[in-house]
């Protein structure tokens, strides 16, 4: 893959090959690691989907369970007929028993059978405009009527029964920011080592005349270029990933479990390849040869 | 006729932060067309003041001023203008090496933005000049000290400057190449570049060829 084929490499950035590769193989993983932050966030989305509304005129009535189902069935029918009757309830649904065990099986990660508790019974209920106004009569009303009863939004329901969901949920919209302050301070890192372990080349160059300007143009072309590279590599290294995950059937939160724990994997790893890059510095440092001999 | 004045050095005095002066009251000029040779010992400063020629560092206090601009004036693009007429050579010669021979004298030029068909031209010219015509696609590291020194000297004059600050550039390589190097300043010299040639040879030195200026003390002595 001969990028430079299309760019006047004028002072030989290209050919400082230790940089070149070390570069591109940093760069490669970080914006890997952040296509696969999106990539497990977007599918966290899509389980959490039964319990997200497109408007805001929604609200969630979660009845917890009573000693028996009989007792259960008896407040969630005065509830329902309750619904019925008023005028700014535009429209009411019970989500299905089998979503909430469903959803609470991804949560958990586990196929098998949950124990056999009593689960809450969440209506979903749209609202008329003014929707403040509904929600605010339908609190009052609704909680003279009947004990034990919570209104959510989807906001709350999502910190207060789904709690944990919720974490593992921001974590996975941390991790794409954590990785790109790492690429940040990874490319900060590159071109402080490059100026650095290049400075009777950036030092000569400037001796010779070279605008200031001119020699961060290049480097920056220098380091476009490479970072196109990385993306690219990235990019195949993404899609074999979510062909291997799909091939042998990983559920999308399963994958996301396996990815933090890669994660952790990673976070291991770097101050090993840290060390043996600092040493593979060291003696780059040291030898005689700093470039690359052509 | 009327020379022109290069550099000139009046009661300049340099120290690094509150320490001694380690260069004091300089008074010195270069004209178009000197050859000046800087004695010293090792360790003098010879460095030093070629390096206060070259801008890479600023005087502590007196008036310098380089190709006729005050140097505490300049800012960094008015200071690469003039490197840009100024070709300095190094005792380590500081050839790139991941780029070839040619590409080594041609940085200059690349610099400039000079036109592809000239590069070639005037590189393949001074290649010759310097008895390297056969190694243009060869790596410094491939080369003897003497000629990666020629290298150097060619890199340095590709832009025809009108000063050439050598440092030391004949102390890593053996006498026969050291003479040979000479010779190439000295013709350069009577093309009308001016040459300050600092050297601790003084076998060099003893020669009563050229203006011989000495550092002796932090001060400069001007002998011939």
């Amino acid at each position: 893959m001969n990028l430079f084929k299309y760019h006047k490499d004028v002072f030989g950035f290209s050919k400082i090959k230790f940089w070149n590769k070390f570069l591109v193989s940093i760069l490669s993983i970080i914006v890997w690691l952040c296509l696969l932050s999106i990539f497990s966030t977007i599918q966290l989305e899509k389980t959490l989907n039964p319990l997200k509304f497109s408007s805001n005129s929604s609200v969630i009535i979660e009845i917890h369970p009573e000693n028996t189902k009989a007792k259960t069935k008896m407040k969630v029918d005065i509830v329902l007929d309750f619904l019925q009757k008023q005028s700014y309830v535009a429209g009411f649904k019970i989500l299905d028993e089998e979503k909430i065990i469903n959803l609470i099986n991804n949560f958990t990660g586990q196929n098998n059978k949950l124990p056999d508790i009593p689960l809450p019974v969440l209506i979903s209920v749209n609202i008329t405009p003014p929707y403040e106004d509904g929600l605010q009569s339908l609190k009052l009303e609704l909680s003279q009527k009947v004990n034990n009863i919570y209104l959510d939004t989807e906001a709350e329901l999502l910190s207060r029964f789904l709690d944990p969901i919720s974490i593992t949920k921001y974590i996975s919209m941390i991790v794409p920011i954590l990785a790109l302050t790492l690429l940040s301070g990874t490319l900060f890192l590159i071109i402080y080592a490059i100026l650095f372990t290049n400075k009777t080349f950036i030092s000569t160059l400037i001796l010779l005349g070279i605008y200031k300007t001119t020699l961060y143009i290049e480097l920056a072309k220098w380091l476009f270029l490479r970072s196109l590279q990385a993306c690219i590599i990235a990019t195949i290294m993404f899609i074999i990933t979510i062909l291997i995950i799909y091939f042998l059937g990983i559920a999308a939160v399963d994958m996301l479990f396996i990815y933090f724990d890669f994660i952790l994997y990673f976070l291991i790893s770097i101050p090993i390849i840290t060390a043996i890059l600092g040493i593979l510095f060291l003696r780059r440092l040291t030898t005689k040869y700093f470039y690359a001999n052509e | 006729m009327e020379t022109k004045n290069l550099i000139t050095f009046e009661n300049v005095g340099l120290r690094y932060g509150l320490n001694a002066e380690v260069l004091k009251d300089i008074n010195f000029q270069v004209n178009e067309g000197d050859f000046i040779f800087l004695g010293g010992e090792s360790g003098a400063g010879k460095s030093t003041l070629l390096s206060l020629m070259n801008l890479s560092i600023l005087p502590s206090r007196g008036f310098l001023s380089v190709l006729g601009k005050d140097v505490q004036s300049l800012n960094s693009r008015s200071i690469a203008d003039i490197r840009r007429h100024v070709g300095i050579i190094f005792q380590d010669f500081r050839l790139i090496n991941h780029l070839n021979i040619f590409d080594n004298i041609a940085l200059p030029l690349l610099i400039e933005n000079i036109d592809k068909a000239e590069i070639e031209e005037r590189v393949s010219e001074i290649l010759d000049w310097i008895g390297l015509k056969s190694y243009a696609k060869a790596t410094p590291l491939s080369l003897s000290g003497g000629q990666q020194q020629r290298v150097a000297v060619a890199r340095s004059i590709i832009k025809k400057p009108i000063l050439i600050l050598a440092d030391e550039p004949t102390g890593s390589i053996d006498n026969q190449m050291a003479n040979r190097i000479l010779l190439m300043l000295e013709e350069l010299n009577s093309q009308g570049m001016a040459v300050i040639f600092a050297t601790h040879n003084s076998e060099l030195l003893d020669s009563d060829k050229h203006r011989l200026a000495v550092i002796k003390n932090k001060r400069l002595e001007l002998l011939r």
